[in-house]
């Protein structure tokens, strides 16, 4: 593995330097202090008993629909579009390597861009004038969950563009699979189908799965071993699936 | 032949091995996240453990004997934020309950969120008909929790959140195997729990009763001679004849040796024979009649519109929600000025009238009734009391706690638990109060309440402005300056 980290720092380096990833962070930024402006109103306009940052967390989907896509379709799917990817390979690197280090580069932008969203906080604490509003407990558990959950959904946008030479459909399948992960898991709970005593293990799958539900508890300061274990688990199996996906691909090709 | 494999047949073999470390790893990923959810742990990191259950609550849902399941009718999407604020702190706390008996085989807590518009007929079925209720079950039993009960009020505003104790005494109550009984007294003209009348039925009452989990049955002394004993509370509801000799001596002996509880709504005009017990407990029920010609004392058909209360566990949710109470004809209940000194029994007036109300003697005159100071009953500073309750306490000595004996509650109207009038809120809240004093069904839990922050911005208009500029400009505008510090190094 000792050609990772050769593989992650050029690819930080690649992104760093690239003024499209200066573009995609000015416009998550504004965005993302839109939506923080526009909840705020709320709190402007009478008493809230949630806290700002639990409320600003409940949008964590927004973002991780656009962005996810967006950071992770080129990651593999433009390399073997190139045909770089077989050059690549005849380095002294495995796919492991190469999918592990474009994974991880892809990871660190999106913390980097989540991370910045804390400048909006500082602001919040520099006019409220009041400590509850930037309370350590709902804004460490909401990003915490924001880093757990991210490992799974970038992996996941790794995975989908691991199966395809095209940047659009590998875009558009991670599309599909965060949003199944996120607003389809919260959906199928709220199923009448899946109130029928019948579908009790399948109930207690998508309830233990559910993102909303974990996020509810990760912004109160409870951290729960089953849900770090579900995020953990599955970027180990989307990362796997991502470079046996590229092993297939490569010897059929 | 060549004994080498061919090419096809290598790559063949390398795909179906790649196949195979997927089922693998897909295996292991079901088997994982199966064991995570019986080898589980949950941190609290809050300061003070706040969203975690008590040791006492996690200890008594450790050795919980049956299973209770908790329907809840909440939405976190209701149109009232008061509700969809409810659903919040309900869901989070039942979402320790279910973890925290995941482990007990016989006493697991299960939670269910039904919304009655959507699941009309799951809601039949389990007896629901309006939203925004909760429901516990154990056995077919059911017993319901108020949506006021979760929350200490103080001037209208929630104070703190009693989710905790109010759920863990509910589901003690509703997994123990014992029904406690209240008995109606019946033989004297009483209120009967059969009769479906407006005016005087008490149906509506005894339903309310029973999904509260309350066994309810009649008792007619002059046949039984004997209070069962299996009485937790005796209720006598508007009698209209004298209680005999030996009745009254019966519910003396209930009351004063076998620390009994009763509940008595003794309606002007009528002598209830019970004057030697109500001066045993200190209580005065004088032969009175109501009148208020205050503007707010009376409303159009004469009920009593009651808003003064005294400090009471009985009184507590009416104070903090501020809910007046509405009584029909109504005598003058209150403490004995008269009574012997006795430091062992605390007696409260519990509801009274306005000031303006005062108690006329000769109300079976015929005339227009005027106050007269002479004979009529009046209290210009704290409005005449209707409703007393006394309770006798044994002080053990060093100890920090009374050990209760007795308790009696005696009201000077009926009307007001009757068919037509028990859909008043104040009305049903304070019966429910007083059984629920008379019964101790107030554990008194050491559970923590939960108190509820509240966040709002005070910003004029233009610091409003200049924060909504500063999050839209100033973080986007620092990334730019970085991406524009980047570009022209690297131009250079």
């Amino acid at each position: 593995m000792k050609h990772f980290l050769t593989i992650l720092s050029h690819e930080i380096r690649m992104l760093l330097v690239s003024a499209s990833t200066y573009i995609a962070a000015v416009l998550f930024l504004g965005v993302m202090g839109f939506v923080f402006s526009g909840v705020l109103e709320n709190y402007s306009s009478s008493a809230q008993e949630i806290s700002p940052a639990a409320v600003f967390f409940q949008l964590f989907w927004l973002p991780v629909w656009f962005m996810v896509p967006l950071l992770t379709m080129k990651c593999l799917a433009e390399e073997r579009r190139l045909g770089t990817l077989e050059t690549l390979l005849t380095a002294p690197v495995s796919t492991t390597e190469v999918v592990l280090g474009k994974y991880f580069a892809a990871y660190f932008l999106y913390m980097l861009l989540w991370a910045s969203t804390g400048g909006f906080f500082y602001i919040l604490h520099h006019y409220a004038g009041d400590a509850r509003f930037t309370d350590a407990g709902p804004l460490l558990g909401g990003y915490l969950f924001v880093a757990v959950t991210g490992l799974l959904y970038v992996a996941l946008g790794v995975f989908a563009s691991s199966l395809t030479r095209n940047q659009a459909v590998a875009g558009i399948f991670a599309f599909v699979l965060v949003f199944m992960v996120t607003i389809g898991l919260r959906f199928a709970s709220t199923m009448e189908v899946i109130n029928l005593d019948s579908m009790a293990s399948i109930r207690t799958a998508v309830d233990y799965s559910n993102p909303f539900r974990h996020l509810e508890d990760f912004t109160r300061g409870i951290i729960d071993t089953r849900q770090l274990l579900f995020y953990l688990s599955g970027t180990v199996l989307a990362l796997i699936f991502s470079i046996l996906g590229v092993e297939a691909k490569l010897l059929h090709s | 032949m060549s004994p080498l494999p061919s090419f096809r047949a290598v790559r063949w073999i390398r795909t179906l091995n790649l196949l195979a470390q997927a089922v693998l790893v897909i295996t292991l990923f079901g088997g994982l996240n199966y064991l995570a959810v019986h080898y589980a742990w949950r941190f609290d990191l809050t300061r003070h453990h706040r969203h975690s259950l008590s040791p006492e609550t996690l200890s008594y849902l450790k050795n919980l004997p049956r299973p209770v399941r908790i329907v809840v009718t909440l939405t976190e999407d209701s149109d009232n934020a008061q509700v969809a604020q409810a659903y919040r702190d309900v869901s989070g706390l039942l979402r320790e309950y279910v973890y925290a008996t995941e482990n007990n085989p016989r006493g697991r807590v299960t939670a269910d969120y039904i919304d009655v518009f959507q699941r009309r007929r799951d809601a039949e079925a389990l007896g629901i008909t309006q939203p925004n209720t909760i429901l516990l079950l154990c056995d077919g039993r059911p017993r319901t929790i108020d949506l006021p009960a979760l929350y200490q009020m103080q001037g209208g505003e929630k104070q703190s959140f009693l989710g905790e104790q109010v759920f863990t005494a509910a589901i003690l109550d509703v997994a123990s195997p014992a029904k406690k009984k209240i008995y109606f007294l019946s033989g004297h003209g009483e209120m009967q729990l059969d009769d479906v009348s407006p005016s005087h039925g008490l149906s509506a009452l005894y339903a309310e009763l029973g999904a509260r989990n309350f066994a309810v049955d009649s008792l007619d002394l002059s046949q039984t001679r004997a209070i069962p004993s299996d009485a937790a509370v005796i209720v006598i509801a508007g009698p209209q004849g004298r209680q005999q000799p030996e009745e009254q001596e019966l519910l003396r002996q209930y009351l004063a040796t076998r620390a009994g509880r009763i509940i008595a709504l003794i309606p002007p005009m009528y002598s209830p024979g019970l004057d030697d017990l109500f001066y045993d407990w200190g209580i005065l029920a004088d032969d009175v009649l109501i009148y208020d010609r205050g503007p707010d004392g009376q409303n159009g058909i004469g009920d009593l519109i009651l808003r003064n209360y005294g400090d009471h566990p009985v009184t507590r949710q009416l104070i903090d929600n501020n809910v007046p109470v509405r009584f029909g004809t109504t005598r003058s209940v209150r403490t004995d000025p008269g009574r012997p000194p006795d430091t062992n029994l605390l007696v409260t007036d519990l509801v009274a009238t306005a000031k303006t109300a005062w108690g006329e003697r000769n109300y079976r005159l015929r005339n227009a009734h005027q106050f007269d100071e002479r004979v009529d009953l009046r209290d210009a500073k704290r409005g005449l009391a209707v409703a007393a309750a006394s309770e006798r306490v044994t002080n053990n000595g060093n100890l920090q706690f009374h050990v209760p004996g007795g308790r009696l509650v005696v009201f000077g109207s009926a009307d007001w638990i009757a068919n037509g009038n028990l859909a008043t809120i104040g009305n049903l809240s304070l019966f429910l109060s007083t059984i629920n004093w008379a019964t101790d069904r107030d554990i008194d839990l050491k559970v923590p309440s939960r108190p509820i922050d509240k966040f709002q911005l005070s910003l004029s208009q233009s610091q409003l402005v200049r924060l909504r500029y500063s999050l839209l400009l100033l973080v986007p505008g620092a990334a730019a300056l970085l991406g524009l510090i980047v570009y022209w190094t690297r131009r250079n």
